[in-house]
């Protein structure tokens, strides 16, 4: 099968509900995943993501809809005879065997020579660098290591797809932002189609190429995460993914131009209308500057306001500052030649009408 | 006192006592004291009484008397009469098929207590527990109504026309009604240990391996019986060990059809040959001994091999 632009497609969600008693936890998904692509299904818990990934795994039956896997309708296929490697949160390594033997295990069952299997097993420690850590017992492994030994038994039987389930949770953050490194490395290399479960934002847009945000059982929107980040498409995404300033105000259209009046200031949104159920103005911290009382500029939206609050984080300022309907966040560089406000200080909140984006609600 | 400080006092002297224990329990007294009444009731009413009857069954019967002296002749009567013989058999056929039978039904009812969790997890607990709580001679009486001749089986295959009443099948007063019966009452000690060790293996141990390409069956053989195998080893033991001694049920339900226990109260009871008696009771000591011992050998011989 073949998407539009002729890449291939790996995984195809088609219309996918799962329903436990009343509780929706997918409700009408549909997406594809191309061939070699990092899918990240990002969303907070209880959004469905775990399950619509089970789903594909086998563990979970679909109420409705159907699961493709390299073109062939896999909804009713068992658990076992599903190509698919897992890596669970917990790794669930095989407590009773040795590092060997855990990644032997998928081979025995497609019937590899004993010979073979061996091979096997040296090259995909190989390739998560633990060579020599066959006859080891998981048990006595660290975290990191564990999640290696997971990954390597997953990828021994060169699955069609790779399933991970927040591989990455259980770890503290400095070996989380190495092993999302050699993760994709892995992938990319390999060029094995993956579908990732995570709930945090930052692992989702570091290593994925695109994003599925998931809420209350529903994709919200899935682009590349540079689009997730700069425009979402929802009010949740919006919020979601990274800090988010939702400016308050009167929305309406005048003379083809879509407006924010904050108390008597007019904003310009970056918008070709005004949708229906309406929507949320929103402009992200970093896009905005603080600057002295009194400062104008015509090309940009302006707004005056009160710093309340100021953190000095190093690299950058961040200014709470109080616009009157609510407090926004303003995020200024530490720049060179860059002045300090102090708190209670007036200042001129400024930003470009591109970066004042409108969210649907 | 205050609640309070009725409180804080409860808590030091609690506190207190469990560091005594902590200390106590670190030295060489204060182990043999913690356990020493464990230990004394053991002594006294199980070991001591082995003894005693140990040394009867080397005593000389003659003429309706025991008498002083020492012999291995009611140890040879009963290995080569094939009265006895026959019986020491089918004792240890039945508690084999009992525990066959028991793991058979139990394995899959611990699971899915385990796994299936909720009302139905707590229902197959309840109605495995809840023959435990009536006596074992009204439980067998219940068995009558069920299997005798024209019992409620029976009854049921003739309407079903399965059976005809020259045919039906002999579920009563024999080893069929034993098995059946035993298998009832031992249940919840192969379920028990099961349903503990099963809730320490993760479900998506299980997953993983189906993930990997292992069916039903391998998930079985592979993963959760070695995993289970502390729990499975303990049921299949008590399950087997308690069959071999058990009295009551093949007693009332096994009608001429005798297994040793019941020999063995028979002679003790209705004749006064003590020490026959008790050389079949160290028989079947001797039995349960070395099945313990030959497990545990071949448990330690599969722990050292390892799961695969």
């Amino acid at each position: 099968m073949d998407s539009a632009d002729g890449a291939e497609i790996a995984i195809q969600y088609d219309g996918v509900t799962k329903e436990y008693g009343d509780l929706k936890a997918v409700n009408d998904v549909s997406f594809d995943v191309k061939d070699g692509e990092l899918l990240a299904l990002l969303g907070p818990s209880g959004s469905g993501k775990t399950t619509t990934l089970r789903m594909l795994a086998g563990f979970e039956k679909p109420t409705e809809g159907t699961i493709s896997l390299a073109g062939d309708d896999v909804t009713h296929v068992p658990t076992h005879k599903r190509d698919t490697g897992m890596v669970f949160q917990d790794y669930a390594l095989f407590p009773h065997m040795t590092v060997g033997d855990n990644i032997a295990f998928g081979l025995k069952r497609q019937g590899f020579e004993k010979g073979e299997i061996q091979e096997r097993i040296d090259e995909v420690l190989d390739m998560v660098d633990l060579q020599g850590f066959a006859d080891r017992n998981p048990r006595n492994l660290s975290g990191g290591q564990q999640q290696r030994v997971a990954t390597a038994r997953a990828i021994a039987i060169e699955p069609e797809v790779m399933l991970m389930d927040e591989p990455l949770g259980a770890l503290d953050k400095k070996l989380r932002d190495q092993l999302e490194v050699e993760l994709t490395e892995l992938q990319a290399d390999l060029g094995i189609t993956t579908l990732y479960v995570t709930h945090n934002q930052e692992e989702a847009l570091t290593i994925a190429d695109r994003i599925a945000v998931m809420n209350e059982g529903e994709i919200e929107q899935i682009a590349s995460p540079i689009e997730v980040y700069e425009e979402p498409a929802t009010e949740f995404v919006a919020d979601f993914i990274g800090d988010t300033n939702f400016l308050e105000g009167d929305l309406h259209e005048t003379d083809g131009r879509v407006v924010l009046d904050i108390e008597g200031t007019e904003v310009d949104v970056n918008a070709a209308g005004v949708p229906a159920n309406g929507g949320a103005v929103f402009v992200r911290p970093e896009k905005m500057n603080a600057r002295e009382a009194g400062y104008t500029d015509e090309s940009v939206n302006t707004l005056p306001g009160t710093v309340t609050r100021r953190l000095f984080l190093g690299s950058k300022v961040r200014y709470f500052v109080d616009i009157g309907r609510n407090v926004v966040t303003v995020d200024d560089s530490n720049k060179h030649g860059t002045t300090l406000h102090e708190p209670g200080d007036d200042v001129v909140l400024s930003w470009s009408v591109h970066d004042t984006r409108l969210a649907h609600g | 006192m205050t609640r309070q400080e009725s409180e804080t006092t409860f808590g030091r002297v609690n506190e207190r006592l469990s560091s005594v224990l902590r200390k106590y329990s670190d030295t060489q007294f204060g182990k043999y004291a913690l356990i020493g009444p464990t230990l004394f009731v053991v002594a006294v009413l199980m070991i001591f009484p082995t003894i005693i009857l140990l040394s009867y069954s080397f005593n000389p019967y003659d003429q309706g008397a025991i008498q002083a002296g020492s012999t291995l002749a009611h140890y040879v009567r009963a290995f080569t009469t094939t009265l006895y013989q026959d019986t020491l058999v089918r004792t240890i056929k039945i508690a084999v098929i009992v525990t066959i039978i028991d793991f058979v039904l139990g394995f899959p009812l611990a699971y899915a207590a385990v796994r299936k969790g909720g009302w139905m997890g707590k229902l197959i607990v309840i109605a495995t527990l809840a023959p435990l709580t009536i006596d074992l001679v009204v439980r067998s009486f219940g068995w009558f109504i069920l299997l005798n001749g024209t019992g409620v089986i029976n009854s049921t295959l003739m309407e079903l026309g399965l059976v005809t009443r020259g045919n039906a099948p002999q579920l009563l007063f024999n080893e069929t009604g034993i098995i059946i019966g035993l298998s009832h009452v031992m249940l919840p000690f192969m379920v028990f240990p099961i349903i503990n060790v099963m809730h320490t293996i993760p479900h998506d141990l299980e997953e993983a391996a189906q993930n990997l390409g292992a069916n039903r069956l391998t998930v079985f053989t592979r993963i959760l019986v070695p995993l289970a195998l502390p729990g499975i080893s303990a049921g299949i033991l008590i399950t087997f060990v308690v069959s071999l001694a058990s009295y009551v049920t093949p007693a009332l339900l096994g009608g001429g059809v005798r297994v040793i226990p019941v020999v063995i109260t028979e002679t003790f009871t209705s004749t006064s040959n003590w020490p026959f008696a008790s050389a079949l009771s160290m028989i079947l000591v001797g039995v349960a001994l070395l099945v313990i011992i030959a497990y545990q050998r071949v448990l330690k011989e599969m722990e050292g091999v390892g799961g695969v």
